[in-house]
């Protein structure tokens, strides 16, 4: 989530209130969370309101709240620029336009930079989607504008405070940014740039050039946004455009020539949409009457300008500037935001009788639980994830393991649930013997024939580790388990082998002909292995065959 | 018995003063090699009987010769010391003998390994042999245990101890407690360490957690913790190119899932994404691709679960809940792990909303022992309108407690779900942290046995909430 970070001062100006506690309840209202450490305050934006990762879109949106503005729509002033489009191959998308009469000063200026980088970093994909340049107009060469990819070797410009002419293979080459997102658009050796009077004046998404360099006397401002998505390269620009007009309603727009199509940037419309109140009403679960008296503050509040309030359907503006109203239902949730959420009366559900579908599950996880700890066992949480050196130490096969793990201690996932006991057991040599563990969790095991390739299968296991063991201390658990589950008499143990268990000491637990566990002794090749100097017997269990086979025998 | 099983009950025995134990030095002699040559007949000996039998007169060489230059050297030597013979110019006589009847005798005393009695270390004939290397030292420390009580008395300890220590059936019913007193314990010491078996405390928590679903009708549903996008993303309206898709977020496993049996939600979702399909909205307005949402991942959050379910239980009233692990690419330390645990749910009713949502979540937060709580407008990418719940927890402030909306038309029309679905979802270890006042994530999953042996289980249970 964006955070945006302000003088408090400069923020309670803007909006035109002194009280800290009322700025903080608005914000909370409006989906913000707010810090405030001394002089500072720190803001966390919801990402799809791009409109608010400014410090003037906030304040906007506050005085909005308290009533203290109303939503007004803003014009074009003047149409000036005209811009030629070659669709680079990478980037094909550019919106341009100006905001004049800006009386700028270092503090806004940084502002107006920090803006820019969130919505770079989020709503921009780093840049990969949108990237937005800022520059001074009255530096600009020509009006006449051209957008199109350029030859690497053959083009040169100024980089951004630099004072050298290179060719745009250096700039990629040589400056910070040039090696940051030099590689998001460049297709061969072409490269998306945008020209004026012969001057490369931006190489999108990469750099500015200097020579139309922001400064804190720069009075007007050129914006120029360059992507792969249309809807999203207007949508920032608008944005941008949203703060500007803070401070000036003097916007200069540009006419965009695509090879087949004309394009006026930026688009300032409200677009009209229109809210079924019957859909309100159901959806927030408010009567029909309440909606009427409350809708039209609600939404004004929340920015909206209304065109006509009727008994069936509200027609709303939407301001230009949000770019996160896919639906009549995000109308719906601003009208209950307007409301505020606090005016709403919860309303409780009645319970339901529940479906039976897992209830077995549950009494036989219950049930195991239950009578391993009366054994004198302890419960266990471990992880899922393992290493997988781990696995490959103790000779473990059809594992899964993870690409992009950001730990070689977790970058594979059990397939049983003695390798996390004895995780735990390598760990715990030093502590007071006997010690006895249990735990029910999930091993994921392959499954070729499945359409997801790895399965879950819920499993129970308990662990002994002692100066000696007897195995029939193991054994009669085994048992204890079976008869409260009113398997003793149905279970077999028979005598099987598998990797980590003593050869002779390992039993396979089978009902019907299928084996449901293993029981055994671990082996003191591999208990050295994995550093553990006291011996260890272990029983597994697949609590999903337990269920399988239990669930007819119990209904 | 092992002389270390030994020694700790000769302790015990002389603690109570049952026993003493007295610890001398012993000499011990034992014949050497040489001493077993010479048991019969020394070298001396030999060489006089020698003598005597080519008639009193000899030369040395031909001693030597017969008995072997050694034999010879040590006998001659040994009788000249006796006075038995002289020697000149290379010749021997005889003068006068008499065999070592003491000798043979000490020499056979010592055939096998014997104490050496005080007197004899000081005669003569036996420092000879010492001094000879015919008879061999060594020492030896004896602890010998010696009653201090009469051997009646150590009978009657052997049947019922000093006094009665350990009561047994036998003990009752033949009224040996009559007959010795039952003996005091020592009842201020210290007993050995033991442990209860318990239950883990965060599992616990998740049981409270299921009592509380359950009693408001909910059924717990499960899936595999390998998925493809589809269900982790796409069928909750996620853009394909959304953040939250990124790689350095995720966590992927190698493959692709085979959608072919899903073929109708595969094509309501790229409807949905492209241009919004018949659910009123207008999309995302890009070109959605099937080969993204196959991508095998481990799944994010259990909404993948829960929404998923909907597909199958479409008609209402439908109440599901899942408390399951999720995985994502964050870095372990105190507050992440790359695996933790999601709750989440979904209801559907036929005239399910808003507000109905907000009383579930209120009775939901009550359950939880939270009275004070508040609503928050949130956003999330698959629900509208979106809200966080917030409770206040003394010591701690208002704490998040869960994250909730109804879902957006966008994602009904995708699970082909014709009535309004209300869906919360939360992080169960950071309440669960804020509950048990632990400080650390890490301390939930099992490490240290011992935090878990230790914890008591008077902490464990939570039933009377937060």
């Amino acid at each position: 989530m964006p955070v945006v970070r302000a003088k408090l001062s400069r923020l309670l100006g803007l909006i035109g209130i002194d009280s800290v506690d009322l700025l903080q309840d608005i914000l909370f209202n409006l989906k913000c969370e707010s810090e405030i450490e001394g002089e500072e305050i720190s803001i966390e934006v919801q990402s799809d309101r791009i409109d608010m990762f400014s410090v003037e879109g906030i304040a906007y949106a506050v005085r909005l709240y308290l009533e203290m503005a109303k939503p007004s729509i803003i014009g074009i002033t003047d149409k000036v620029f005209r811009v030629y489009v070659d669709a680079p191959v990478k980037r094909p998308y550019i919106a341009i336009a100006a905001v004049k009469n800006i009386n700028l000063d270092e503090e806004l200026l940084r502002d107006l930079i920090e803006f820019q980088e969130r919505l770079h970093t989020t709503f921009g994909r780093s840049r990969r989607k949108v990237a937005i340049g800022l520059h001074d107009l009255d530096k600009l060469p020509s009006n006449t504008i051209y957008y199109r990819d350029i030859d690497i070797d053959q083009t040169f410009m100024i980089p951004l405070h630099d004072y050298r002419k290179m060719s745009i293979r250096d700039v990629l080459k040589t400056t910070e940014q040039g090696v940051v997102y030099g590689s998001i658009s460049i297709n061969n050796n072409m490269h998306p740039a945008i020209l004026s009077g012969d001057e490369v004046i931006s190489l999108p998404p990469v750099i500015n050039s200097n020579i139309t360099r922001l400064e804190p006397s720069t009075r007007n401002i050129l914006i120029d946004v360059t992507g792969t998505d249309i809807k999203a390269v207007e949508a920032v620009l608008n944005a941008i455009i949203h703060t500007l007009t803070v401070y000036s309603n003097i916007v200069v727009a540009a006419e965009i020539m695509y090879p087949n199509q004309k394009l006026i940037t930026p688009n300032l419309a409200w677009r009209k949409m229109v809210i079924d109140v019957d859909f309100i009403s159901k959806w927030l679960g408010l009567e029909k009457e309440y909606i009427h008296s409350k809708a039209t503050t609600a939404l004004m509040k929340m920015g909206y300008m209304l065109n006509n309030v009727g008994e069936k359907h509200i027609e709303v503006l939407v301001p230009y500037y949000r770019s996160d109203i896919l639906h009549q239902v995000d109308i719906v949730e601003d009208i209950a935001i307007g409301i505020g959420y606090g005016s709403i009366t919860p309303e409780p559900v009645t319970a339901i009788e529940m479906e039976g579908e897992r209830i077995i599950d549950r009494a036989i996880t219950r049930a195991l639980r239950k009578v391993l700890v009366g054994l004198g066992y302890v419960e266990t949480n471990t992880l899922t994830m393992v290493p997988s050196k781990f696995l490959e130490l103790i000779g473990v096969g059809d594992f899964i393991k993870i690409v992009n793990s950001p730990s070689m201690e977790m970058d594979a996932l059990r397939n049983s649930l003695l390798q996390s006991l004895l995780i735990l057991l390598v760990n715990s040599q030093h502590l007071v013997l006997p010690i006895k563990l249990f735990e029910i969790g999930d091993v994921i095991l392959r499954c070729d024939e499945c359409y997801n390739k790895w399965v879950n299968e819920q499993r129970i296991a308990w662990v002994i580790m002692d100066s000696e063991i007897k195995f029939e201390e193991i054994h009669a658990d085994l048992y204890v388990i079976l008869r409260e589950l009113m398997l003793d008499g149905i279970a077999a143990i028979k005598r099987c082998s598998r990797t980590s268990f003593i050869n002779g000491r390992c039993g396979c637990i089978e009902i019907d002909g299928e084996v449901i566990g293993v029981i055994g002794e671990l082996d003191p090749e591999i208990l050295l292995k994995i550093g553990i100097e006291y011996p260890v017997a272990g029983v597994e269990l697949s609590v999903d065959k337990l269920s399988t086979i239990l669930k007819p025998r119990k209904n | 018995m092992p002389l270390a099983t030994l020694s700790s009950i000769v302790e015990l025995l002389k603690s109570k003063s049952i026993v003493v134990v007295e610890e001398t030095e012993k000499i011990y002699g034992t014949l050497s090699r040489e001493g077993l040559e010479y048991i019969d007949m020394l070298p001396e000996e030999k060489v006089v009987l020698l003598l005597k039998e080519l008639g009193g007169n000899a030369s040395i060489d031909k001693i030597e010769s017969v008995l072997g230059k050694e034999q010879a050297n040590i006998g001659i030597a040994w009788a000249i010391r006796r006075g038995w013979i002289v020697v000149e110019k290379g010749d021997i006589r005889l003068k006068e003998f008499k065999f070592l009847e003491e000798h043979h005798k000490m020499l056979q005393m010592f055939t096998n390994t014997r104490e050496v009695p005080q007197a004899l270390l000081e005669d003569r004939v036996f420092q000879e042999l010492v001094k000879r290397k015919l008879i061999v030292l060594s020492k030896k420390r004896i602890k010998v245990v010696k009653l201090t009580i009469s051997v009646d008395e150590a009978l009657k300890i052997i049947e019922h101890g000093e006094g009665i220590s350990r009561l047994t059936r036998d003990v009752i019913v033949n009224r040996l407690w009559m007959k010795a007193k039952i003996k005091p314990y020592n009842i201020e010491a210290l007993p050995p360490i033991k442990y209860s078996g318990k239950n883990h405390f965060f599992k616990e928590f998740i049981e409270m957690l299921r009592e509380i679903m359950e009693s408001l009708g909910f059924s717990e549903v499960k899936d595999d913790y390998v998925i493809p996008e589809l269900w982790n993303f796409d069928i909750l309206f996620q853009a394909q190119d959304h953040p939250s898709r990124d790689i350095h977020d995720i966590l992927i496993v190698e493959g692709d899932a085979d959608l072919s049996e899903y073929i109708d939600v595969v094509e309501r979702t790229k409807r949905v994404h492209e241009e919004g399909g018949a659910s009123g909205s207008i999309g995302w307005g890009y070109g959605w691709s099937l080969k993204k949402a196959s991508k095998l991942i481990l799944r994010s959050h259990t909404t993948a679960v829960t929404a998923r379910y909907l597909i199958s239980y479409s008609k209402p009233p439908v109440r599901l809940y899942t408390i399951d692990r999720v995985f994502r690419r964050d870095n372990p330390d105190a507050r992440h792990l790359p695996e933790f645990t999601n709750f989440d749910g979904v209801i559907m009713e036929e005239d399910f909303n808003f507000r109905k949502l907000l009383g579930l979540l209120s009775q939901i937060l009550r359950h939880l022992g939270i009275k004070k709580f508040k609503f928050k407008p949130a956003y999330f990418p698959f629900t509208e309108p979106s809200v966080e719940g917030y409770g206040y927890v003394a010591g701690y402030g208002w704490i998040e407690v869960f994250g909730a909306g109804m879902f957006r038309p966008e994602v009904l029309e995708i699970l082909g779900v014709k009535h309004p679905v209300g869906a919360w979802g939360m992080g169960v270890e950071r309440l669960a942290m804020v509950v048990y006042g632990v400080e650390d994530i890490r301390l939930l999953f099992s490490k240290d046995i011992e935090f878990v042996r230790r914890f008591p289980i008077i902490r464990i249970d939570r039933l009377g909430g937060v």
